[in-house]
């Protein structure tokens, strides 16, 4: 039987839906008793729809004709330019 | 066997020709009206043919539960989701000669929900797809959909052994890469982005907490009255819950250790402790913790000792295993789990440890085996009958596809390869700039983002939105693939964010801080209401998540925003921001948190609006 601490420490991963079998079964064991875990995790679970369907910072259409304009405006008027070396920003590492 | 005339073909191994009256031809010509080239291909070991004939008679040809129609499509959206083109087009030609248009395909396949399906027709189409695409997402939530819809229990069996089968199928000529039957169809990618968008993380996560399978019913079968049973409790000592989870068709179950003999006891060709490591490591792969344990004690009964089984399932790398063994379960992993990126060259690494063609052959359908076994467990949802060995610790268990295998593979191509922008990334590259438009259009909505994450201030986000294109295309030809176009311009993004705060001295870090390790302890512990979107409109609602977002430490915000609002996969989210997953996950969950707290207020029951 696991424990608050234990809970809150897999709760991440929980979420995330990464999570072994049996550990997955022991966290539900621990729900199903802990009333307190039980509102965190519906409270948690809750917050993140809030935020992922609130649909935040999205530009709006007109903003995001014009910049794109403006930017392939540039692009027509200057071409690719020449100087690729300056500096090495070829993207990210692998994630390890 | 005498293999006297050799035929060319274009397919990785060489076939021979088979008398045209073989049990298993005979079977397929009556599935399919003739033998595709995916069993021609095959010929070199004909028992193989006969194994996969008999499932397939049973599964798609026998007339029960569902209509060949309703079969039929259900192949063809998992092939579809499986991206095999082979198959994609064995099933589309199947379908057309049973009646319908290409029309009505076509809109079957790339968006089945909007193709005037009838509701329980469009169910066991996202039955297939979810099985197919994410197997360990399925759970008894998702059975008791199809129940909603009328469907009895043998009738959800009989789907799911024809989402297995059509893995094993694709598995197959994935390995095989038989010659085409038809002109071959490229197949739509069916719409899975929207799939699991409809089923939103909390949807899931609530049916995580309906109890394990078995999913379905399953009238008891004893062994003195049903012949394979009796047979299993002979030689394992145990009828496996995999077969007692499929009694409503005996004749399945009878094909399927028939198989399971043709494919994996039989000894001619490779040793069955070898097939056995094999269907291991790709049920490890696939986070199968049933077929882990049942294969591990296989294992056990073949004389390895469980830590050398763990140790295989784990990493076969730190074994002792021979390099021709590990090379074979290397082979094993690519072809199973990650088919798209398998080539003739992986066939010619086994050639070059000592592998002849019929151990070849073996090793492709043994493989496929152990991803159509993977399935079926998954699809019902099958509880262990053997102690299941700890094989797994969260860290490992990382979807979609266990890192320790992906790690090992040599970067570069298999990222390019997938990346759905590199036809346009070419198109600039070779002079044609308008193609940039729609790179700016794909991208401009997360570049904006991601400036809004670290600048806080529209205006300027939108300055650096600019800046941020305008360094990309600058750097477009140099531009390698090494990573997908999407991470690295947003990367360019960050950087550019980061630049332009340190103009404004106000540098900020998003580097790992010291205080990532320490506890965070949620505040609040009042319960929410029960529809707490309901509270608020949209408009209030996304004001009130940007104010709270907005006051997050910076290497919080740009997470979330990233992870959670752009739903970028988490190892997508360390690609840019440069850090680990391990740091993204934390910083993700401590987030979350925070937020949580922030918004407690407004939703806890009695609280906000509701209250007012």
């Amino acid at each position: 039987m696991i424990g608050c601490d234990q809970f809150l420490a897999q709760l991440g991963d929980y979420l995330e839906g990464e999570i072994a079998s049996e550990v997955r079964r022991q966290l539900e064991t621990h729900l199903a008793h802990c009333r307190t875990c039980q509102v965190l995790f519906d409270s948690t679970t809750k917050a993140v729809k809030i935020v992922t369907d609130s649909g935040s910072f999205a530009l709006p259409s007109n903003v995001a004709e014009l910049l794109l304009e403006k930017i392939m405006s540039r692009i027509r008027a200057e071409g690719i330019p020449d100087s690729q070396k300056e500096e090495d920003i070829d993207g990210p590492g692998r994630p390890s | 066997m005498e293999a006297s005339v050799l035929v060319d073909r274009m397919g990785f191994l060489r076939e021979i020709p088979l008398e045209d009256t073989s049990s298993g031809f005979v079977v397929l010509r009556d599935t399919f009206g003739f033998v595709p080239n995916l069993f021609h291909a095959q010929t070199l070991l004909p028992r193989l043919i006969e194994a996969e004939a008999r499932i397939l008679s049973a599964v798609v040809f026998q007339q029960r539960a569902l209509s060949r129609v309703q079969k039929e499509g259900i192949l063809l959206i998992a092939a579809a989701a499986h991206q095999n083109s082979y198959c994609a087009t064995l099933h589309y030609e199947r379908l057309r000669s049973l009646g319908l248009s290409e029309l009505q395909i076509d809109l079957f396949l790339t968006d089945h929900r909007c193709a005037g399906l009838s509701r329980s027709e469009s169910a066991l189409a996202d039955l297939s797809l979810l099985l197919s695409h994410d197997p360990t997402r399925l759970n008894s939530k998702d059975i008791g959909d199809l129940r909603a819809v009328g469907f009895r229990d043998d009738a959800i069996l009989e789907a799911v052994l024809a989402i297995a089968l059509a893995r094993m199928l694709c598995t197959i000529s994935a390995g095989l890469v038989p010659d085409v039957d038809f002109e071959p169809r490229k197949p739509p990618f069916p719409k899975i982005a929207q799939m699991w968008e409809a089923r939103s993380p909390s949807d899931d996560l609530q049916a995580r907490r309906h109890p394990a399978g078995p999913y379905l019913s399953s009238p008891e079968l004893s062994a003195d009255r049903f012949a394979p049973f009796a047979f299993f409790e002979r030689r394992l000592g145990v009828v496996p819950n995999l077969f007692r989870a499929q009694t409503l068709r005996p004749d399945v179950i009878e094909a399927e250790a028939h198989a399971a003999d043709l494919i994996v006891a039989n000894e001619d060709v490779l040793l069955q402790v070898k097939k056995e490591c094999m269907l291991l490591v790709i049920a490890a792969a696939n986070l199968n913790t049933y077929c882990v344990a049942a294969h591990c004690a296989m294992l056990r009964r073949l004389g390895l000792p469980p830590e050398e089984s763990d140790q295989i399932a784990i990493d076969h790398h730190q074994t002792d295993l021979t390099q021709a063994d590990k090379a074979l379960l290397d082979f094993a992993l690519k072809l199973g789990v990650r088919p798209a990126e398998f080539q003739c060259d992986d066939i010619a690494r086994l050639r070059e440890h000592g592998f002849n063609e019929e151990q070849i052959l073996e090793a492709v359908v043994t493989t496929a085996f152990g991803n159509f076994i993977n399935t079926l467990v998954a699809g019902l949802g099958v509880v262990p009958d053997f102690e299941p060995r700890r094989v797994f610790e969260p860290k490992e268990a990382q979807r979609p596809r266990p890192a320790w295998n992906l790690a090992r593979e040599v970067p570069g191509q298999r990222v390019a390869a997938e990346d759905p922008d590199a036809s346009l990334v070419a198109r600039v590259q070779e002079g044609d700039f308008e193609a940039f438009g729609e790179l700016i259009r794909r991208h401009e909505q997360r570049v904006y983002r991601t400036m809004m994450a670290i600048l806080r201030d529209p205006e300027a986000a939108q300055d650096g939105v600019q800046d941020a294109f305008l360094r990309a295309f600058k750097h477009l030809p140099a531009f390698q693939g090494r990573s997908k176009f999407a991470t690295w311009l947003m990367s360019i993004a960050k950087n550019a964010a980061l630049q332009l705060l340190r103009d404004r001295e106000e540098a900020e870090s998003l580097d790992e801080g010291s205080h990532e390790e320490e506890e965070f302890r949620p505040r609040q512990v009042r319960a929410w209401q029960e529809n707490p979107e309901e509270v608020y409109s949209r408009t209030e609602m996304r004001d009130l998540v940007e104010q709270e977002l907005l006051k997050l430490p910076p290497k919080y915000r740009v997470v979330v925003m990233l992870r959670d609002i752009e739903q970028l996969p988490t190892d997508e989210v360390a690609a840019v921001l440069e850090i680990s997953i391990a740091a993204v996950k934390a910083r993700l969950f401590r987030a979350r948190l925070m937020l949580r707290d922030s918004l407690a207020p407004l939703f806890a029951v009695g609280a906000g609006r509701a209250n007012t």
